[in-house]
Parts: structure tokens; sequence; C-alpha cells
């Protein structure tokens, strides 16, 4: 199941490498990372006051995330954006997928991040197609959550699925966000 | 109902000493709050909190159906029976909740401070839910417009609204704090805090069960730390993740007069890289105390027994022991001094089911535990409301850990005729003489011309022998008959005037052969014939 996927990845990632070209609006910020909705075929923009926020200094990613925020403000955080997705896994319906990217200015400081030891995944598993050479997937009672370091941004990206099939969703999200940080 | 009862006469001598103080209208105390004043000395026993070190601890194996799926019931139940067990108040849950505000009238004003800041584990909308459901039944009838929730962030993400909770309670998003002349003095500054919790004279703390990237002094987010954003977290004037500021909110007069419960809300919970991110356990447990040590120490215990399961070092959250310890003397951190209720639901009922068959209603139910259950007794009622009438008892398994499967046949061939529906549900009684009541389930009867029926039998394939289950739904001549494969008749079973309803017949295999067998019914001039296997 996995090889089909990668190909459809591959051709939908050289789509991705056209993002400067006229047909296709210019990566100018943080948020532009973030797929489209539809983008990832079955995978829509969820709306609502809860479904997206962007923070562009430590106070507003305080009021997002709370407790979370001090794993970013410790490692030289800029700026963060967050979306919710809905789609499928396997039949099932109603699945959210939720992306965070962090711009932690260095690659550096992007890899403390990913490396901190208040952000450690039990039992991490690899990806099949890694976005990079730092990431990880780990499944949780409910969900899936997968965390990749790519140039200066630390990506989390976690989808409410236990499912097996649930880490291909992920895979596709993460190596979309790669391909457009590249 | 297993767990460690108290008198209430015994149970209210564990109190503290500062209750009396506690129990003063807030209206008394200065609208500014003073310099920080420790509790009490420890070395006199006495702590901030009424009834320090008691916790009850209530586990109900069935509360959590699924990732953003509770049981209402199940939860309702988990809440009603902590807090008669915590306060000792038995005649109902909510004179047992009206029993921790002192002075309550129907004009007084009650807050609920939920955690909301991760709306995949936020305090359930459920747990708040029944507790409104009692508080709104206190004194006869307590206005649910005198109850208002404040949280910094957005209800509707974790499904809060008014009409999700049945009553007119206010929501109130806090997200400014200005200087409104009422402070709390923390970490060196007078601090607004919550204009709702200001206007509130009691306080319902209702914290989750989640770890915290904070400094190992401050690395849980429970009942302390669930007051930021009772007080301003953020700005450059803010106490985030400053645990000197949360031990001065929990050690202030305007906490010590108004926060009479804290409710630990463990249904979900995350162990590591919290608060942020999706579940990562379900205990399926619910706390209540009126220490906020007490509760946070237990807290650090069953998440650091989930680190622990998990390979990974225990949080030390030492503001818990820095609390307990004097010169804040707020309640009792050491396990070894606390009183815990520890109240396991007796019997975790997954599933209860009812249907017509034949002619017969059959009632099937599962278990996926059981502690000291007598049994079952099956009720029936022609309405579903009052009228119940006991048919019939099952026994329990006792104390299992293993998933019990239960059936009860109730013959409704006399009700049949009247159509309409029937009810039935289960009076679970376990050996302490606790009950538990089902939900209640119900059957359609239909009008329509029933015929009789020869079901597969049961065992199959059989060695010994097995039954024949067989309807009718009237009185009727019936022959039954055993035929091996080559058509000699081995045994006849029946054949006699039956009269309606279900009949079993046995099939003893005596020294036969292993091989396939026809058993023939015949009846109302209709033949019916079902396949055995006999295996040796």
């Amino acid at each position: 199941m996995r090889l089909p996927s990668l190909l459809i990845l591959i051709i939908f990632i050289t789509g991705c490498d056209k993002a400067s070209t006229p047909d296709s609006p210019d990566i100018v910020t943080i948020s532009d990372l973030l797929p489209r909705a539809n983008e990832i075929s079955g995978w829509d923009r969820m709306s609502g006051n809860d479904a997206a926020w962007l923070a562009t200094n430590a106070s507003e990613l305080l009021y997002h995330i709370n407790g979370g925020a001090e794993l970013y403000t410790n490692h030289g955080f800029i700026e963060a954006t967050m979306q919710l997705y809905s789609g499928i896994v396997n039949t099932q319906s109603g699945i959210e997928c939720e992306v965070q990217i962090y711009d932690q200015g260095t690659e550096s400081f992007a890899r403390a991040v990913y490396d901190d030891p208040n952000n450690v995944f039990v039992n991490p598993i690899t990806p099949s197609n890694p976005p990079s050479a730092k990431s990880q997937i780990r499944k949780d009672i409910f969900s899936h959550s997968m965390k990749f370091v790519a140039s200066r941004y630390y990506v989390l990206i976690s989808i409410t699925s236990a499912d097996d099939k649930a880490r291909d969703v992920l895979e596709m999200f993460a190596l979309n966000i790669a391909g457009r940080i590249q | 109902m297993s767990g460690t009862h108290q008198s209430r006469r015994s149970f209210l001598r564990t109190g503290s000493l500062l209750t009396g103080l506690s129990m003063l209208p807030a209206q008394l105390h200065s609208m500014s709050e003073a310099r920080m004043s420790p509790g009490p000395a420890s070395s006199q026993g006495t702590y901030a909190y009424p009834n320090p070190g008691r916790v009850a601890i209530v586990h109900h194996p069935g509360a959590v159906l699924g990732f953003n799926n509770v049981d209402i019931n199940a939860v309702q139940y988990m809440f009603d029976q902590g807090i008669m067990n915590l306060t000792g108040v038995f005649s109902s849950p909510a004179a047992a909740l009206a029993s921790l505000f002192p002075g309550l009238t129907t004009n007084s004003k009650i807050a609920l401070k939920p955690n909301l800041i991760n709306s995949s584990v936020p305090t359930r909308k459920e747990v708040v839910k029944v507790v409104i459901n009692r508080l709104v039944e206190m004194l006869g009838g307590f206005p649910a417009t005198n109850i208002t929730l404040y949280e910094r962030h957005n209800f509707a993400g974790c499904g809060y609204s008014t009409s999700y909770f049945g009553h007119n309670v206010k929501l109130v998003v806090d997200t400014s704090f200005p200087n409104l002349g009422y402070t709390i003095h923390c970490d060196g500054k007078d601090r607004p805090y919550s204009r709702t919790l200001h206007e509130a004279d009691y306080l319902i703390n209702m914290p989750v069960l989640k770890d915290h990237s904070c400094s190992t002094a401050l690395n849980l987010t429970l009942a302390f730390k669930n007051h930021m954003g009772t007080v301003n977290p953020g700005g450059s004037n803010g106490i985030h993740c400053n645990k000197n500021a949360i031990l001065d909110i929990m050690a202030s007069n305007v906490m010590r007069n108004k926060q009479r419960l804290v409710i630990l809300d463990a249904l979900y919970a995350i162990y590591n890289g919290g608060p942020g991110g999706n579940p990562q356990a379900t205990p399926m447990k619910m706390l209540l105390s009126q220490d906020p040590v007490a509760i946070d120490a237990q807290g650090r215990i069953m998440i650091n027994n989930l680190r622990s399961t998990n390979g990974l070092g225990p949080k030390n959250a030492t503001y818990i022991d820095q609390a307990a310890a004097s010169p804040y003397s707020l309640g009792i951190a050491d396990p070894a001094l606390m009183t815990v209720v520890n109240l396991a639901l007796p019997v975790n009922l997954a599933a209860f089911t009812a249907s017509l068959d034949h002619g017969v209603i059959v009632l099937r139910w599962r278990t996926e535990g059981e502690s000291n259950n007598s049994g079952f007794t099956v009720q029936r009622s022609m309405n579903g409301m009052l009228d119940w009438t006991d048919i019939g008892f099952v026994h329990g398994a006792g104390t299992t850990h293993e998933a019990r499967e239960y059936s009860f046949v109730d013959d409704a061939s006399a009700q049949l005729a009247r159509g309409g529906s029937l009810y039935y549900r289960l009076r679970q009684l376990d050996s302490g003489g606790g009950i538990r009541y089902s939900p209640t389930v119900e059957v359609a009867l239909q009008h329509r011309e029933l015929e009789w029926n020869l079901e597969q039998n049961y065992p199959n394939p059989f060695a010994a022998g097995t039954d024949l289950p067989l309807h009718l739904p009237r009185a009727a001549r019936l022959r039954l008959e055993v035929f091996d494969m080559s058509g000699a008749r081995v045994v006849t079973l029946c054949d006699a005037e039956i009269n309606a309803g279900m009949h079993y017949f046995h099939f003893d295999s005596g020294d036969l052969a292993s091989g396939s067998y026809v058993a023939r019914a015949t009846a109302e001039g209709v033949v019916r014939d079902i396949h055995m296997l006999l295996l040796r």
C-alpha cells in the first residue's frame, strides 16, 4: 500500500516544486508552508476559531498552546502556525489531522526542539518515507503523531486515528511540507 | 461497592482546624489580597484547606468509549459516588455537594474553572455537565444562572455550550485581566484575577490529568497550575511556569475562602510531552478532594505510574511537596498520611440488549470486569417508568477481570397480543449490598401471525449431548425425531400436545457414532429440519 502512495507523492512533490511558478502562489509566510485545502486528496481544511492559528511572538504562542510554548521559546522561537484538516483513514471519516509548523530560526534550534527531553516519542516508529533524517512517528491509544526537522523548521503532525494506515497520511503531509520548505 | 467508608462524624474529625476560618463569607475579606500570608504552622497539624488528605478516587472501566467519546451515564455515576464518599453525606449527591459550601443560599454564586487549553484533552464536557446536574439540585433547586464557568479559551472548541449542559449556566471567556481593584499577591506583585471568581462565593477547580514541559519544579498541570487563567499567565507581567506564583495563588485568602472542591478529570491522560497532544492513556478515573495538595500528589502518582510503564523517568513536580511544607502548609502531599477512598465500581456493563426472537424476548449483556458482583435481578415494565417487576435473577461472576456474557429469556407470549412495547433493566447487586441499575432497553412487540420454529441445536458440533430449542406460538401437537444420514430414526424426543412457548429438548448422543444427524420437527402440518454434527 505504501509504494503507490510514494509514487503519488513523488508526482505530487514535483508539483509542489512549482510553488514559485506563476500558477502557484509563492511561499512568503510560514502559513504558506501549510498544505492547501484538498491539496492532499480528501483532506480539507477545517474552519472555525480553533481550526487555525498564527503566532508571531512568544506571547501569542503561549495563548495558543500554553504549556507547550516553552519547548519552543527555549530554543529560538520565531513564529508558528497551525491548521486542522479533516479526512478519511481506512474508510473511517471525520478523522482530524493537525499540522503545526515552527520556525525556530536555525536548523540547530529546530533540532534542539526535536531532541528536547520533554519531547520524547515513546516507542518511536521510523517513517517508511521519512521527510528528513530527523523524523519519528509515535502511536498513541487513539492517534498517531509525527515530528521532523526540515531546515530551520520543526514540524509536528498529529492525526486522530490509531489505524496503521494513518501513518501513510502523516507521511503524505510531512513530505508535502518538507517539499515546500526545500 | 468497595472502598473505605467513614461515618460522617469520623469523617469530620479529619477536617481542618481552619475550617471555621474558611467558612467565613468571602465578602468579609478585603478586596485586595494581603501580602502572601503562609498558612498556619504545620507543626500544629493544621492546613489551609478543609479535610486535608482526604481524596476519593473513582474508577469506572466503561467511562471512556473511544477518542472524544465518553459515557456520560458512567461519569454521572462516578461523580455521584465520589462526592458522597468524599463528604460522608449519602442522602443524595446534591446534598453531599451542598455540604461543601457553608452558608450556601439560592443567591450564592458558584464558579467552575475547567482546563480547556488542549481541546483534545480538556476537562471533559461530560464531567462538567454531571457536576452542573447536581449543583442545580442543591437546596431543592439552585439557580443555574448563578453558576459560571470561566476559562481563557474557546468553550465551543471543547463542546461546551448552555444547550449541551441543559441548564442556563454562564460561560465566560476571561482573556483580559484589567485591574479593577481586586488582586492576588503572587510572586512579589499584586496581580488582577478573574472577575468571575471575584464575584463568586465558591469555586470548583476542575483540572485534567496531564504532564507539562515547565521546569522540574512545575512539570505537571493539575489543580495548582489550572489557576493559570485565574490570574493572567501571559504578557510581560505573566506568571507562566512560575512556581512561586502558583503556590502563592493557592495560599491566597481568595482561594482559601472560595475553592471548596477540586475535581481532577482523569478519564484521559497525557503523561509525556504535555499538555498539548492527543490522549496517551485512559485511566477512566475521577479524583475528588478539598485538598489541592493531596489531589495533585495523587495525580503525580498516576502520571509517574504511566511514565514508568512506558520506560520514562518520573516527573518531580516539587511544588507539591513545597505546598505541603511550612510556610505554605496548604495540604498533605505524603500518600501515607492521606485518607484515600478508592471506589472501583463493581461491574462494567459493556452491552445490554433485548430482542424479540420467535415469541420470546432474549436479553443479552456483557461485562468487561466485575468486582464483588452478586448478580443481576432482571426487571420488566410495561411503560419503562414505573411498575418494575422482578422476573428473574442471574448470578454474577463475583470478581473477575475477564469479560463475561450473560443472557436471560423472557417468554413474552402472553404480551404479544397487546402489542406496544416492553421495557427491561438490570438491577445489579454487589456483595456489599450496593445496587446499580442498568440503562433501560425497549422491545417493540409486533402484531403478526407467528409460525412455530425449530432453531439450531446448541452446542453444535456436540459430543455427549445437545439442546434443540423450539418455539410454539400456540399449543400444538409436536413430533420431534432424530435421524442418522441413512434415514434411520435414532430417537423420538417428543410426540405429544405441547403448550405455547419456548421449549428445549435435550438429545443425548449415548453411544452413537460420530457423524451428521438430522432433527425433524412436525407440527401443524409443517415439517422443519436442522442438521447436527456429532464429534467424539
